[in-house]
């Protein structure tokens, strides 16, 4: 029984494995295509952007 | 003997009880991670309210003031983990942010009339449609968002191996790359490179399995 019980154990951990690369896989891939578009720096910039622009309101708030 | 503790990942972080104020070092990263959910999320918030034809920069400009607003909300402290999921959260977020372009813009946006000559058959079979479109982006979602919980797993766990074990590891796992050229490219026996991937494999599987936010997406098949 605890032979089977390890044996299963055994598989459910490698589909486990398959699993979780698999999920690692697609998202490294749409990711990484995603960060290297003009759309990510430019609203990556965007925010900064903004967060400055509401800083300087909380510091100056006669603006 | 002193085990260091595994380095939290990102949305870990955000959401920890202990409320440890890492958003303004870390909200780039975040965004590199979880930029893909958020940009579906908002997509398909237009789409919720009839506009079926966003044009990028629009999605764009309302992905950055979600980030701005998730800025506030972590800042400030205003999520509370015991009261919602991080996704349910996340997509609220989307949700009023959407809501509030198209009431700056209402001038810009006309939503299709469901009402003709035969409203009620037509509503009908659009209720019926929309219902199952409804279900097909909340699929999108998750998977979307599944995706950046794995990666921000691995990014948390990635310096705990030292460079030539991660570059095998992504060179034969995510990148495709044949074992003997990754054994030529790094100069390292294929013995390394399997070990590399047993090593990184057996981590990441830690990671998720002992993170209560991650470990939901990999209990489906448990639950069916």
């Amino acid at each position: 029984m605890k032979k089977n019980t390890s044996k299963n154990s055994g598989c459910g951990n490698a589909d486990d494995a398959e699993n979780i690369i698999g999920e690692l896989k697609r998202a490294y891939k749409a990711i990484n295509a995603l960060q290297k578009t003009p759309s990510h720096r430019k609203i990556v910039l965007d925010v900064e952007r903004k967060l400055r622009t509401q800083k300087e309101k909380t510091q100056n708030p006669s603006i | 003997m002193f085990i260091p503790k595994t380095p939290k990942t990102i949305i870990e972080q955000l959401v920890a009880p202990e409320k440890i104020s890492v958003w303004n070092s870390t909200w780039r990263r975040f965004f590199d991670l979880y930029h893909a959910p958020i940009k579906i999320m908002v997509g398909n918030s237009f789409f919720k309210y009839g506009i079926y034809s966003i044009p990028n920069n629009v999605v764009d400009e309302v992905v950055s003031d979600v980030v701005v607003s998730l800025n506030k909300i972590f800042n400030d402290n205003l999520y509370d983990p015991k009261k919602s999921r991080f996704r349910s959260y996340l997509k609220t977020v989307c949700d009023r942010r959407v809501v509030d372009y198209l009431r700056k813009n209402v001038a810009n946006f006309k939503t299709d009339s469901i009402d003709g000559e035969d409203g009620s058959v037509k509503a009908m079979a659009e209720s019926i449609a929309q219902e199952s479109l409804n279900a097909k982006l909340a699929e999108e979602e998750q998977r979307a968002f599944k995706e950046s919980v794995v990666l921000d797993a691995y990014m948390s766990i990635r310096h705990n191996f030292d460079p030539r074990t991660c570059t095998a590891f992504e060179m034969i796992k995510l990148e495709d790359i044949d074992v003997e050229k990754v054994v030529e490219e790094l100069g390292v026996s294929p013995n390394v490179v399997n070990n590399s991937v047993y090593r990184i494999t057996k981590k990441l599987r830690e990671v998720i399995s002992g993170d209560p936010l991650m470990k939901e997406f990999f209990d489906e098949k448990e639950h069916k």
